[in-house]
């Protein structure tokens, strides 16, 4: 590989590499976005369904406690204790000892009198005191929920006939409500949190935690710790206030799966990157040395100077195919352009032939009433007076003298005939000038089909020394009675010893022409209105360049249009928009340059040619 | 100046009856006054209440007036013993008048001795009520004994032809009083029996305590059941196919709630005959008998005759309780509870509205009736309790 190579092969890179990273990095944060995101829709849809079912789980058990505590306080043995004042003592201690509250085995079951005072529990070492003013409310019918400082008291109303007649009261320790709330869930870690005092309270399933005990600090694991993320969500327990769930979700474990399909991702990405650098290496390894060969082709056949550049069909395949490609596209262009040109050609043609024929007619139309006028002349008045005076002779020949002498028609007769003379030589004359109109008009007409067959362009360019001025001149020797007839001034200023250049005269006629018609043609537009008709061709030459300038005072262009004119088709005039297009292809086939400038409608415009004639056209004056 | 004088006059007036109240001879009421038998404690506050009325009417005593001051227990013996506590801290309180139920009154006992608290029992039956080895024993009962109510509903069951009871019974110091009772009273017949059956109070349903006994061949059920428990009963009997069933011979617990109120729709279908003593219909003394219907419809709005009166018997032994209390205290001379309970032990003869007590008590007998007062009784279709012959029995 050579530097050229090397160099297209990494500036391909450069060009590729940090956009496709770009690319892939984007594709990467966007699917982690969006992957992040649904698995945190996901993880949260999770975890609510979870704390959902934990805190119905959890209500569960409470509400079982409550329903254990609400059946054990319409037990009619439980009742009737409180009136079996004397004997209670012989059955109740035993059917207290078997009774246990659901899932707190060691929570206190406690049976109290109308007053709060203690008859009997299933533990031998509680002592219950309950406040007054919770009695109270008890006693109204109310149960009684409270958690005060970690611990659960709840009391039932024993109510006989409509009446609270004694209390029945658990208690669950710490230990107790803990083992009551236990809830086995894999999934989420549950923490409670008592609102007692408006602390948080909460169980990291291995029990419930006090926040102002030392061993919430000291673990590690717990929800909000700097060294595991969690996501966490709390609700309440439904029905009971004072209770509030917390499951939480290690967010790593939670998003384990996500991190496995993101390294995936990620290594398919850097593989992606990978195959892409190799790909476009070696892609730009074998196309860089034949579009190189084929762009050093290009240049030579540049520095020739040749426009329809023939490359050698050499090299490698790929070379050879694209100059072979190339050749085709420049010779269907050359022939196409020698189309365009003969086309226009022949375009030229026709409009110098319908001049030449407009000219002729234009020639040919008075030469009609000028033979009229001499055959009125021939046949005019001198000839019917003689025959009349002929016919008045013959009458009177046989009294001519009389006649002649006496009569007074015989007496003009002869006046007449004495005049004769000078009527015959004015006839002459006015017949030698009608003739000598005619001759002139035969005269122009022949000169019109000489310039017609001078300039008419061959089918063969053919280079000639050319006066530049000469053939402005025969141009408007053309247009000569269509600016008369159209009342256009023309004014010309051509320098003297213009230089001779050489070019094929017929076609840069052929420009000249089209030229002069076009200003023409732009100046008709605005016949009709009260402007000033004039056209100012005016040649010019440096020591480089020859050319000409048409300056007209017609339509104009707009200024949006002038990148337009000199496209092939482009009219606005009906025609085929053929003739500025050939005279571009024309001038710049002779390596001159023709531009036209206008300020916009109804301003007039201006074309201007030049040639050069150093090194291209030979000069000779 | 005008407005000074009145409020001195008003001051005055209340001093006066501050004054007036601080030398009344009260006498406490604790029972059950709305809870399951609060029927029973309402007919024993209007009994007690027509007597009163009728002696400060008279005079009063000892110059001074009786006034009543109630205490409901609700049938709790928790209540009833703070009760007891909360009498014996009133200055001339000379008696409390107890009412249903036995448990509450033998929960009493330790405190009323304690407190030297005289206790008129219109109503409750346990006859360790009496009985309780209390000496002096401040607890005169004119009301029924159980250990007599056994004999005779034993008695009279057999009259009619049933051999074969079964005991249903609470569970309480009542219950437990009445199976010895009715035990012994069934032995002494040479019956067994065919089955004894408990119940808590607040039972919700006896159908298989019934069944039970209807299975073990009884042909009666002896039953020993407060209002509450006794509505169950019906309510589990009526439940039961025709020939489940069984008569019911009842002590007289049930009338002391809304028992008729709460079964009567079912009661046409059973047969059902309970314990009565008193009945203003068969009165035995009809002048009093009149006497007291006529001050009883004065007083109470509900009543216009003998029908309207309910639980009839617990207004009865209250009215006989207060008069017999009067007599000891006008006998004693005085409101010392001490002297009143030798009083009550040595009254010789008092015509009452039950009966005549001829004596009522004795320093061995605290029970002012016997067998002789009692008498069976059923609702009638609008709820008044009347009495039966045997025949209706059978």
């Amino acid at each position: 590989m050579n530097s050229k190579h090397r160099n297209t092969v990494v500036a391909a890179m450069l060009k590729v590499i940090p956009l496709a990273t770009f690319l892939l990095i984007m594709i990467w944060l966007a699917t982690r976005y969006f992957a992040l995101n649904a698995l945190e829709e996901e993880v949260s849809d999770r975890l609510e369904v979870q704390t959902h079912m934990t805190s119905m789980a959890m209500a569960d058990r409470l509400h079982g406690l409550i329903e254990y505590g609400q059946i054990l306080s319409h037990n009619d043995l439980i009742i009737n204790s409180l009136i079996d004042f004397s004997e209670r003592k012989n059955y109740l201690p035993t059917f207290f000892q078997s009774l246990q509250i659901p899932n707190a085995h060691k929570g206190v079951i406690c049976l109290l009198d109308y007053r709060g005072r203690q008859i009997i529990s299933n533990t031998t070492h509680s002592h219950i005191e309950i406040a007054p003013s919770k009695i109270d409310a008890i006693m109204q019918g109310n149960n009684l929920f409270e958690v005060i400082e970690g611990q659960l008291f709840i009391a039932f109303p024993i109510i006989y006939n409509n009446h609270t007649e004694g209390i029945l009261y658990f208690e669950l320790k710490k230990t107790d409500l803990k083992k009551l709330l236990q809830i086995n869930n894999q999934t989420v870690t549950i923490t409670v949190v008592l609102k007692d005092t408006g602390n948080l309270t909460y169980a990291l399933n291995d029990g419930i935690y006090n926040p102002s005990e030392s061993n919430i600090n000291t673990s590690k694991e717990r929800p909000g710790s700097d060294s595991v993320n969690w996501i966490t969500q709390s609700i309440q327990i439904p029905g009971y206030p004072d209770f509030e769930i917390m499951c939480s979700l290690k967010t790593e474990s939670a998003f384990s799966s996500y991190k496995r399909t993101e390294n995936f991702l990620i290594w398919a990405m850097l593989l992606d990157l990978l195959a892409l650098i190799l790909g476009i290496f070696f892609s730009t390894k074998l196309t860089a040395k034949p579009v190189q060969d084929f762009a050093e082709l290009i240049r030579v056949a540049r520095m020739n100077k040749s426009l329809s550049p023939i490359l050698p069909e050499t090299g490698t395949p790929e070379t050879a195919s694209l100059a072979t490609a190339f050749n085709r596209l420049m010779s269907e262009r050359e022939q196409a352009r020698e189309e365009l040109l003969i086309q226009a050609v022949e375009s030229g043609r026709a409009q110098l032939s319908a001049m030449v024929l407009h000219n002729i007619g234009n020639a040919l139309t008075p030469l009609d009433p000028l033979l009229s006028q001499i055959e009125s002349i021939m046949k005019g008045k001198i000839e019917i007076r003689l025959f009349q005076c002929l016919e008045e002779i013959n009458k009177n020949k046989h009294c001519m003298t009389e006649y002649i002498t006496q009569d007074e028609q015989g007496k003009q007769i002869y006046a007449y005939l004495a005049s004769l003379p000078e009527a015959f030589k004015s006839e002459n004359d006015r017949l030698s000038n009608k003739l000598t109109e005619i001759q002139n008009k035969v005269n122009h007409i022949s000169e019109i089909v000489y310039l017609h067959q001078v300039y008419a362009p061959g089918n063969d360019e053919l280079k000639t020394n050319c006066n530049i001025n000469f053939l402005i001149n025969s141009a408007l020797q053309f247009h000569r009675n269509a600016f008369e007839n159209s009342k256009i001034d023309i004014k010309t200023t051509l320098i003297k010893d213009i230089p001779y250049f050489k070019i094929d005269k017929n076609r840069l006629m052929q420009v000249i022409f089209n030229l002069i018609q076009n200003s023409y043609e732009a100046i008709e537009v605005l016949k009709n209105l009260d402007v000033e008709h004039r056209i100012e061709i005016e040649s010019f030459s440096s020591n480089r360049t020859v050319g000409f300038k048409i300056k007209d005072s017609g339509i104009g262009i707009n200024p949006e249009d002038i990148s337009q004119v000199f496209k092939f088709g482009h009219s606005k005039k009906g025609s085929f928009g053929i003739s500025l297009h050939y005279c571009k292809q024309f001038v710049e086939a002779n390596k001159g340059s023709i531009s036209l400038s206008s300020k916009g409608l109804d301003t007039g415009s201006v074309v201007k040619v030049e040639f050069p004639i150093a090194g291209y056209n030979t000069i000779t004056r | 100046m005008r407005r000074t004088f009145l409020i001195i006059i008003i001051l005055s007036m209340n001093i006066l009856n501050a004054s007036a109240d601080s030398q009344n001879i009260i006498v406490g009421l604790d029972a059950d006054l709305s809870s399951g038998s609060a029927k029973a404690g309402q007919a024993i506050l209007r009994g007690a209440e027509i007597a009163i009325d009728e002696i400060n009417r008279g005079g009063g005593l000892l110059g001074r007036k009786l006034l009543l001051v109630e205490r409901d227990h609700r049938g709790n013996p928790a209540r009833g013993i703070d009760n007891i506590n909360d009498f014996a801290s009133m200055k001339n309180l000379v008696a409390v008048i107890g009412g249903l139920h036995t448990p509450v009154a033998m929960a009493e006992m330790d405190i009323i001795h304690e407190k030297k608290m005289i206790y008129l029992c219109p109503w409750a039956a346990g006859t360790p009520i009496i009985e309780n080895n209390h000496h002096p024993n401040y607890v005169f009962r004119v009301s029924v004994r159980d250990e007599y109510a056994g004999g005779f509903l034993v008695e009279k069951l057999i009259e009619a032809g049933y051999h074969n009871p079964a005991l249903l019974l609470e569970q309480t110091g009542w219950g437990r009083s009445n199976l010895q009772a009715m035990t012994v009273a069934l032995k002494e017949k040479g019956i067994a029996p065919t089955g004894v059956y408990w119940f808590n109070w607040g039972v919700r349903d006896l159908r298989n305590q019934i069944l039970s006994a209807k299975n073990a061949g009884a042909d009666i059920l002896l039953l020993v059941a407060n209002s509450p428990e006794g509505v169950v009963a019906i309510k589990s009997m009526n439940s039961l196919a025709r020939a489940e069933q069984l008569p019911i011979l009842s002590h007289w617990g049930i009338t002391g709630g809304s028992f008729f109120e709460q079964t009567r729709t079912w009661l046409n279908g059973i047969r059902l005959w309970f314990l009565q003593t008193y009945s203003f219909f068969s009165p035995t003394s009809s002048n009093r008998n009149q006497k007291v219907i006529q001050a009883y419809c004065n007083k109470y709005p509900d009543a216009d005759s003998a029908s309207d009166i309910f639980a009839p018997a617990g207004t009865a032994h209250a009215y006989d309780l207060v008069f017999l209390l009067a007599k000891a205290i006008e006998t004693a001379g005085s409101i010392n509870r001490e002297t009143v309970q030798k009083s009550l032990e040595k009254i010789h003869m008092y015509k009452g509205l039950v009966r005549s007590y001829d004596p009522p008590f004795s320093p061995k007998m605290h029970d002012a009736l016997d067998v002789m007062d009692f008498k069976l009784a059923r609702y009638d279709h609008n709820g008044v309790i009347v009495p039966i012959t045997l025949d209706q029995l059978k």
